[in-house]
């Protein structure tokens, strides 16, 4: 019940519920396209952030590289000061690598090889320490101290071309060898000077680069053979050259960061990266900036959280407001049904309260003015209805009694024609009396002009009395007017009423109960007790009502279609008896059965004695 | 009008979901798989070389078993194999292994070292390795490896060279404690090995000019085994 009440309050108003898809979809729409451009325009331009700053890691990495090739590519270039065609002394020789070996700390090996191929002096130095171990061809020796006319180290600076060889992981660390031609001042190519270099401080150093918090930078050579990565793991050597990403820059390209492809699972770590990669010039390595995107996005993500609750929380609002607008636009006007039922009904002295300050307010107050005014208009009808009931009384009652005189024979004998045409003026003055007594009862009662004392009274007495009165007219019609007095020594309570009132109504009951059956049947009258009320039931044996019938049974000159024309009647008595007894609090109730017969109930407050 | 406010918050929890779960995410992007690379011995894919078990001989010529050294001769063997050890790992990239054990007594010859050595030292001694290999084989003192391992047999030989060829490799004990050898004895050591599992020599065997600088050229003899590689080229007939 309270689920269905809910539900009604919820969703019963047609124009409650158009209010509120209303004001949902007005603000709706533009919440949830703010919040929706907000997160795209925030991520897009995160997504370029990212980008970019992967892209300027690269830069400053590509230019360490080429800064540290740079370098040591710059001490190798060496052009002797004389112009013979020969090679360089090998005295001079020595002095030339230990001063290589003492200026560049990458330097691991440094060799001199003659224009044969024959490596004639070189220097090695012991591990990290400052100290070297020579080894020197001596003068005019025609030997050599290693064969390596037939590597390309010697083969391509001979041919005057700089050399860089492939990347090899060793033991001691990743290593390179460069090798360089040596010219004289003429420019021409006297010996090849090789140098194995250690990569291990310039790996290092990229090893370490970090983007936030775990993004890093992976190495490739130009054979896509991994040579750096901040990972403890082994090297993990060749095959990436046949991988997307790694082939496309070998191949000229580069990822920007920002393409679809750009956000993969990381070769080294499986982790998923936002990845930007550039070509290393000359070297032709891949360089490569990978950012997993669950710390890259952290930021982004507590951004676009943000954003998302406070969507979340408009939503929650207009949702919540929503109905709560529409029902103080709704308020008024089902105020304004609710008053025009009301008068409908009959209390015409409802009026609302309308304080919206707009022109639902004017309209409440035009209603107000509306039911003052047909409450005006009742108050004249009742008293004029009044006045010409109290003016036609007197007349109408004359001429019922002189009708009756004439009809009784009182006045003297009349024939039979006389006769004739006096009966029908007796019986129309006597229901125009009756009609004119019922609808002056109805107008003193509406003009709450209508006296009721209250008082302690018995029943009983009342029922007998009103059985000995209808007892003649009962046996006119051969019914049974049956009492079902209340028996023993417990008495029937008294009640709270009116006794001329109560008679009154008795009266109705009865005489309709009379009136309104069947030859030989009964009217029964007994009582009922409840706690706080005495019920008086009438329960005749007639032919009963349909339920239609009882719904309209006690309104104003209502009579069933089914009754008996030749039945007296003004279609007011019930509507009287209803009043009185609510006026006496208590109530009036019909309950009837086709073919079974009719019980009017009124029921009266009680004493507790 | 009732009968829209299902439709209308359906459509608004399906936006709001939409905005939660997907709004600003892409999908990842999925590259075309490759093929998983599987190394081998030289040019024979057929035959997985992952795990390598080797077994270390100290083989002694009958004639020369009075001057054998008692246990002295297990020292720098370990230290030569641990070396080949890592050196492995770093050149395949973790990708294939090696572990060793070592036949815990020398075993004697039945011949004296002139059946073994040879005067053409300059391709290694491979008949020494021949007879040598037969010999344990016979003698029942090969050791079992673990199965798809392969299998290589060492031989610290009391005589002259040093060979190698597939599962099998002979080298000259004096390579390993000659102090003439110095920095680059674990790189001879090394590169025998590396013809056990088919790679050959990396220079020119009729006039011994290097055509590499790695392990199996110039390096054997110039560099430390720690300073050592194997070259890209070579690698790659290894499926790396």
């Amino acid at each position: 019940m309270i689920n269905n009440k809910l539900f009604a309050l919820i969703f019963g108003s047609p124009m409650r519920n158009r209010f509120v898809l209303f004001f949902i979809a007005l603000a709706l729409v533009p919440t949830l396209a703010l919040g929706i451009t907000a997160i795209y325009f925030i991520d897009l331009s995160h997504r370029l952030d990212v980008a970019a700053l992967e892209t300027q890691l690269i830069d400053q990495k590509i230019a360490e590289i080429k800064t540290f090739f740079a370098d040591t590519q710059g001490a190798m270039d060496i052009r002797v000061a004389f112009e013979q065609k020969s090679e360089i002394e090998r005295s001079q020789q020595a002095f030339l690598l230990k001063g290589l070996l003492s200026e560049n700390k990458a330097f691991r090996e440094v060799r001199l090889e003659n224009l044969a191929g024959i490596v004639t002096a070189k220097d090695t130095r012991d591990g990290d320490a400052e100290q070297s171990t020579q080894t020197n061809l001596p003068e005019q020796s025609t030997g050599g101290l290693e064969d390596v006319s037939r590597l390309p180290e010697f083969t391509a600076p001979k041919g005057g071309a700089s050399y860089i060889g492939p990347v090899r992981e060793t033991l001691e660390g990743p290593m390179i060898t460069l090798a360089m031609p040596v010219h004289n001042r003429s420019g021409d190519i006297i010996q090849v000077l090789a140098a194995d270099i250690s990569l291990a401080r310039l790996f290092a150093s990229i090893g370490k680069t970090q983007l936030g918090q775990s993004g890093y930078v992976l190495l490739f050579d130009r054979d896509g053979v991994l040579i750096s990565s901040p990972f403890q793991t082994p090297a993990l050597g060749g095959g990436f050259s046949q991988r997307e990403r790694v082939a496309h820059i070998l191949g000229g390209g580069m990822l920007s960061g920002t393409e679809t492809k750009d956000l993969y699972e990381s070769y080294v770590n499986k982790a998923p990266v936002i990845g930007a990669g550039k070509r290393v010039p000359a070297l032709g390595w891949v360089i490569l900036a990978e950012w997993p995107v669950a710390d890259a996005n952290s930021v982004i993500d507590d951004l676009r959280l943000e954003v998302l609750e406070l969507t979340l929380l408009s939503i929650a609002a207009v949702l919540l407001l929503a109905p709560l607008f529409a029902l103080r636009l709704t308020r008024p006007i089902h105020e304004l049904g609710r008053a025009a039922r009301a008068i409908e009904a009959g209390k015409l002295d409802t009026s609302i309260a309308i304080k919206t300050g707009d022109e639902l307010e004017e309209l409440g107050e035009q209603f107000n003015t509306m039911a003052k005014g047909l409450k005006r208009l009742q108050e004249l009808r009742n008293e004029f209805v009044h006045i010409v009931t109290h003016e036609l009384r007197a007349p109408i009652t004359a001429i019922k009694y002189a009708a009756a005189l004439l009809k009784d024979g009182t006045v003297g004998t009349l024939n039979e024609e006389t006769k004739k045409l006096v009966e029908p003026i007796w019986v129309s003055s006597n229901h125009l009396v009756n009609l004119v007594n019922d609808l002056l009862e109805v107008a003193t009662s509406e003009a709450g002009k209508l006296r009721i004392a209250i008082e302690r009274i018995a029943l009983a007495p009342i029922v007998q009395e009103v059985c000995e009165e209808l007892r003649s007219f009962a046996g006119e019609r051969h019914v049974e007017l049956k009492y079902d007095a209340p028996a023993g020594a417990a008495p029937l309570p008294l009640v709270f009423a009116d006794t001329t009132r109560v008679k009154q109504v008795l009266m109705n009951f009865v005489s309709n109960g009379i009136k309104y059956n069947r030859a030989d049947g009964t009217v029964t009258i007994h009582h009922e007790m409840t706690p706080t009320e005495i019920i008086t039931h009438v329960t005749d044996t007639g032919k009963g009502m349909s339920a239609e019938e009882q719904a309209h049974l006690f309104e104003k000159f209502y009579r069933s279609a089914g009754n008996d024309k030749k039945i007296e009647g003004t279609g007011l008595g019930l509507f009287i008896a209803k009043d009185l007894i609510e006026k006496m609090g208590g109530t009036v109730s019909v309950a009837s059965t086709l073919g079974e017969g009719t019980t009017f109930s009124f029921s009266l407050p009680r004493t507790t004695a | 009008m009732a009968k829209y406010y299902a439709p209308v918050f359906l459509v608004v929890i399906l936006i709001v979901g939409w905005i939660v779960a997907g709004l600003g995410e892409r999908d990842l992007y999925r590259e075309s798989a490759t093929a998983e690379r599987s190394i081998h011995a030289y040019d024979d894919p057929t035959t997985p070389i992952k795990d390598i078990s080797i077994t270390a001989y100290y083989f002694v010529p009958a004639n020369k078993a009075a001057d054998a050294p008692d246990s002295s001769w297990k020292e720098p063997l370990i230290s030569a194999l641990d070396d080949l050890k890592r050196f492995h790992e770093i050149q395949f990239a973790g990708l294939s292994r090696i572990s060793y054990t070592i036949y815990p007594t020398a075993i004697i010859g039945k011949n004296p070292n002139i059946f073994y050595d040879t005067d053409l030292t300059e391709r290694g001694n491979p008949h020494a390795l021949e007879s040598i290999t037969d010999e344990i084989a016979a003698s029942g003192s090969a050791a079992s490896v673990a199965p798809g391992a392969y299998r290589v047999a060492y031989i610290i030989y009391d005589g002259v060279g040093a060979s190698g060829t597939n599962h099998a490799a002979l080298i000259n004990r004096r390579f390993l404690v000659d102090p003439a050898y110095g920095g680059t004895r674990e790189s001879l050591a090394a590169h025998e090995f590396y013809h056990t599992l088919g790679i050959p020599d990396g220079y020119d065997l009729a006039t011994g000019t290097s055509t590499t600088a790695d392990l199996m050229g110039l390096g054997r003899t110039t560099r430390p085994l720690k300073e050592n590689y194997l070259e890209r080229g070579t690698l790659a007939h290894l499926g790396l």
